[in-house]
């Protein structure tokens, strides 16, 4: 289609591979540019890349872009703001998506102001109508959608992960690799990173998991959450929280699950002792199947449940835990 | 009498009597600039803090941190200094009992003395309806004089009095600390309350706006206390009230108590004390609160001492009707110049006189509770009055009238019917 | 030392679900009972991280700067008596309907208009739009560096120490000021109102600034001069039916669960 409206997708790399979450926004990509008949057009920036080419093809990307080099190996964004901002200038894509991480959510708005426009942040969907594109994200704590469109004839947007599935790897999928001499100045770099901590933590075990069991209020303490971890290890899953059991101190904060922390999208989510405020919901809402389990028969998580029982978090744990190993055996 | 039923409130959990409220006037933002006491539901001497009236002649002020807080005391003395809450807390203490009536209390009495006829007779009741104050529903222009019958139905004139017990150093104290010169005359307490007079509080006052009230623009509440009365042992700057710390709207950190003297001598929130050499023309004792019989009045003079009072809180005449059977008649009474001594009873509207019950007590300056046995015999229209007399002797009423109408201290009768 | 804080007066976040609604055609929130409107909690938690600078540096007059309306002077007044200095209103017919772009565009020139700030703080996102652009359209628009979800922040002379949340772990940024630095909840719970600043709160000043005071014309600010058009706002609705397990005991209804999900090829 002439004057085809170009997607370029901005991919996270880890461990020299495309992120899951940039997998899922190339998905989300290739499906809008199929139906445009449009390029995709894959930036990655990071170090040691030799195997991120062919993934990015392989996933959906028509071209693709490294800059490589040790600078990049964390995000900072007067580091891949230059690069990134001379990829679009000579592409001139009509849509620039980035998953929305610590680094997409911080980079995303400062490109989008770079071009003088604004951006959609944590979209859900993306929606396409001729030329113009429509971004539908939660708002309100997730208590609404908003959908709207921008003047400008470059958008910037930024994907909620677990919202969108990456394409079925096609690895007979070519086009060209391109390097790209950086063109930072790292000089210029006003900021420095003098530590990183990683820690040794859930978190990509919890967004991965098939099967999540996560505590809220209702757990009333630390036991609570000894008694999910024994349910989540019986049935191979992974523990997560909401933001009051976190802030609380009875989990690490890595398990908070909800609108400022993890989104999961799970086979099964459970829901025990969480009342459900819209801003948790917004985290696991995208699960194929929620199982609350609540005291309170008015918990506004009932309302977005499947399954639910009324009961003692406590003891429904201990007798699911129980009622499993016993099939087990 | 149709028999008011007891009524109930929780408590710390439990079910008991409701307690004395306050009928409370709030500003735009929803704080009490002004509230008047329940005075028939007060059952002892000290009122409760929760329900003791509130009044701020200009506005209400900001509230200042105690650890923000300090004062002055400079004029006519030997070392001017400043003091902050700690410091006058540190010297040695007084508490004081003393009853706190407003100037203009009672004051629509005098028209209802001369025309009972015509005129409805001021209530004692409060409402529990929390209502905002006259100066914030209208904005008060200067250049309209406001309605005089609108007035007087809208701003209720009972109830602007309360017993309390005051906390603080004797004023005498903290002067001989700073060493007053000879020549000292006055002392001018002021707040940091400020404001611009509103004439219509004169006009109320005076139930008439023919005349024009001096507008001395912005001010400070102030008042020039003569000499003998700051140095009286009983005259205190308090910050405790009820045995708690003096709340905001009562002038926190520190307020000026005057036994015996109208409430508008009770400067809060103090922050200057100037010791002068002449008589201050504080305009809350230069052009309001000033005796007089007119406005043009040359003889015009400040008002100080209250006169000699009693009231009869029950029977009253809201309803007024009894059953033939023995009743016990209650008041409260009250001096400006010293402690009540004897309480007398009327049942026939002052033809014949007998002495009441006054209990005993050793406050000087707090209201007095007496009581008359009335063993009611024949059925038929009754006149109860009652009238007190002080420790020097002077009996009540004492007070002229004066076309501000304060310090209003008449004999006021029940018309009790006995069926 | 001079910090500056973005704040917003937002609808009541915790408002239950059941009492919030959309309307649709004028695409605002409403709500069945009256809307009480606070500050944002991440733009608490921005003042409580100035406060903790001004703890441990010293000198420190922190302002904060509102683009609201005139009502939203209380949601100021809560901020002054958490313990800043000043405050600083931009209110104007012509700010309204704003999107984050004529928000960061407002608020930086307001920003260059006060001069001399070392330090702009914000939350990382509001709890109305739970967008997170401003702060960094702030630093872009002043060209300032800027950090991101900050749960601590240490100023030494002119360098900010920032520890900054990442997906797996912390990092922790140094750069020197003047920057922005946006504030997440990490941070920690931030204190209440205490009776002194309230009291004192009462004295300080609070500046009204419009269009015309900043230099801006309409076309540049508000709806006006909005790069984003909002199309729809709604409730999605939920057509979920919860199906209540049967059972007396928590064993009972645990079996009942175990064997629904087993039924449906779930486990």
């Amino acid at each position: 289609m002439k004057d085809a409206v170009n997607i370029l997708v901005l991919v996270e790399c880890d461990q020299g591979l495309p992120s899951s979450v940039s997998l899922e926004v190339l998905g989300l990509a290739r499906r809008l540019c199929d139906k445009l008949e449009s390029n995709v057009v894959a930036l990655a920036l990071g170090n040691g890349l030799e195997k991120v080419g062919e993934s990015l093809l392989t996933y959906g990307a028509d071209q693709v872009y490294m800059v490589d080099a040790p600078i990049f190996t964390s995000y900072q964004a007067d580091a891949w703001l230059p690069d990134v901002l001379n990829i679009i200038e000579s592409n001139m894509p009509g849509v620039i998506l980035l998953g929305h991480t610590t680094t997409g959510a911080d980079l995303a708005p400062r490109i989008a102001f770079r071009l003088s426009t604004s951006v959609a942040m944590s979209c859900i969907d993306i929606r396409q109508q001729e030329n113009k594109f429509t971004f539908t994200r939660p708002c309100y704590g997730g208590k609404a959608h908003e959908v709207s469109t921008f003047h400008s004839t470059q958008a910037v947007a930024t994907i909620q992960p677990k919202t969108q599935d990456p394409i079925s790897p096609n690895p007979k999928r070519k086009g060209p690799i391109i390097c790209v001499k950086s063109v930072l100045d790292p000089k210029k770099v006003r900021t420095k990173i003098v530590k990183q901590v990683v820690e040794e933590n859930n978190v990509d075990a919890l967004v991965n998991a098939e099967i999540v069991v996560a505590g809220g209020g209702g757990m009333k303490g630390p036991e609570g959450f000894r008694l999910a971890h024994e349910l989540a290890s019986t049935l191979g899953g992974a523990v997560g929280a909401s933001r009051v059991a976190c802030d609380l101190g009875w989990c690490p904060a890595s398990y908070q699950i909800g609108l400022s922390g993890q989104k999961v999208a799970p086979r099964i989510y459970f829901a025990i002792g969480i009342s459900g405020t819209m801003q948790h919901i917004a985290g696991c809402s995208n699960s194929k199947v929620i199982i609350a389990i609540n005291t309170d028969p008015d918990a506004p998580m009932f309302k977005v449940a499947k399954f639910g029982i009324i009961g003692d978090c406590h003891q429904v744990l201990t007798a699911l835990t129980k009622a499993i190993k016993n099939i087990k055996s | 009498m149709v028999k008011k039923e007891i009524e109930g409130e929780w408590i710390h959990g439990w079910p008991d009597r409701k307690r004395p409220r306050p009928e409370v006037f709030k500003d735009a933002e929803g704080r009490v600039v002004s509230a008047r006491t329940p005075i028939l539901e007060l059952e002892g001497l000290i009122t409760p803090t929760d329900a003791t009236h509130i009044v701020a002649q200009l506005q209400m002020p900001e509230p200042i941190h105690p650890e923000d807080y300090s004062f002055s005391i400079f004029g006519e003395v030997d070392s001017p200094r400043n003091f902050n809450l700690n410091e006058v807390r540190n010297l040695p203490g007084r508490t004081v009992r003393a009853v706190c009536e407003c100037a203009g209390n009672d004051q629509d009495f005098f028209e209802y003395l001369e025309n009972s006829d015509n005129i409805s007779k001021p209530s004692f009741e409060v409402s529990e309806d929390e209502r905002t104050h006259w100066k914030h529903q209208v904005n008060t222009n200067r250049n309209a004089k406001p309605d005089a019958d609108a007035l007087f139905e809208a701003i209720p004139s009972t109830c602007h009095i309360s017993g309390g017990e005051w906390t603080g150093v004797p004023l005498a104290e903290l002067l001989n600390l700073v060493g007053i010169k000879s020549n000292s005359v006055a002392i001018r307490v002021e707040g940091w309350d400020e404001g611009r007079p509103d004439p219509t509080t004169v006009y109320r006052s005076a139930n008439r706006t023919d005349f024009e009230v001096f507008d001395p623009g912005i001010i400070n509440y102030d008042k020039g206390l003569p000499l003998a009365k700051a140095l009286h042992r009983d005259t205190l700057i308090a910050w405790a009230h009820n045995g708690e710390y003096l709340r905001h709207v009562f002038g926190a950190p520190l307020r000026l108590i005057v036994p015996g003297w109208a409430g508008n001598w009770w400067v809060k929130w103090i922050h200057k004390i100037e010791v002068m050499d002449h008589m201050p023309d504080c305009y809350h004792q230069t052009h309001y609160f000033v005796s007089g019989l007119s406005p043009d009045d040359p003889k015009k003079e400040m008002m100080t001492a209250l006169g000699v009072k009693s009231v009869i809180l029950e029977p009253r005449d809201e309803p007024p009707l009894l059953k033939r059977e023995s009743y016990v008649i209650r008041g409260l009474a009250w001096s400006g110049e010293g402690a009540i001594t004897r309480v007398e009873v009327s049942l026939d509207g002052g033809n014949t006189w007998s002495d009441a019950h006054v209990e005993c007590s050793t406050d000087r300056w707090l209201w007095k509770r007496w009581s008359y046995l009335w063993k009611i015999e024949k059925s038929g229209n009754y006149q109860i009055m009652a009238r007190a007399t002080d420790e020097k002797g002077r009996m009540q009423p004492q007070t002229e009238w004066n076309f501000q109408h304060k310090h209003f201290d008449g004999i006021v009768p029940e018309d009790i019917t006995v069926i | 030392m001079h910090i500056v804080v973005c704040i917003k007066a937002i609808p009541d976040p915790d408002i239950p679900i059941t009492l919030f609604r959309v309307d649709e055609n004028l695409k605002t929130v409403v709500s069945a009972v009256d809307l009480r409107y606070v500050m944002s909690p991440f733009d608490e938690q921005a003042i409580e991280g100035a406060l903790r600078v001004r703890e441990m540096f010293g000198e420190v007059r922190i302002s904060l700067l509102c683009m609201g309306p005139e009502s939203a002077r209380a949601i100021v007044k809560k901020g002054l008596s958490l313990g800043a200095d000043e405050a600083i209103l931009l209110s104007d017919n012509a700010f309204e309907e704003a999107d984050s772009y004529t928000t960061a565009l407002t608020l930086a020139t307001a920003i260059k208009k006060i001069g001399n700030v070392d330090l702009i703080l914000g939350g990382r996102q509001a709890a109305d739009t739970d967008a997170g652009v401003v702060c960094c359209g702030i630093s872009e628009l002043l060209c300032l560096p800027a950090v991101t979800f900050a749960k601590s922040l240490v100023v030494e002379e002119n360098l900010a120490r920032v520890e900054r949340v990442l997906q797996n772990g912390v990092e922790t940024i140094e750069m020197l000021l003047p920057a922005v630095v946006s504030i997440t909840h990490e941070l920690g719970p931030p204190r209440s109102p205490s009776l002194r600043e309230t009291m004192r709160s009462a004295n300080k000043p609070i500046t009204i600034w419009t269009a015309a005071d900043l230099d801006l014309k309409p076309s540049q600010v508000g709806r006006e001069g909005a790069r984003r058009v909002l199309k729809n706002l709604y409730v999605p609705e939920s057509k979920m039916v919860c199906e209540l397990m049967e059972g007396n005991t928590p064993e009972e209804t645990a079996s009942s669960l175990i064997r629904r999900l087993r039924e449906d090829k779930l486990i």
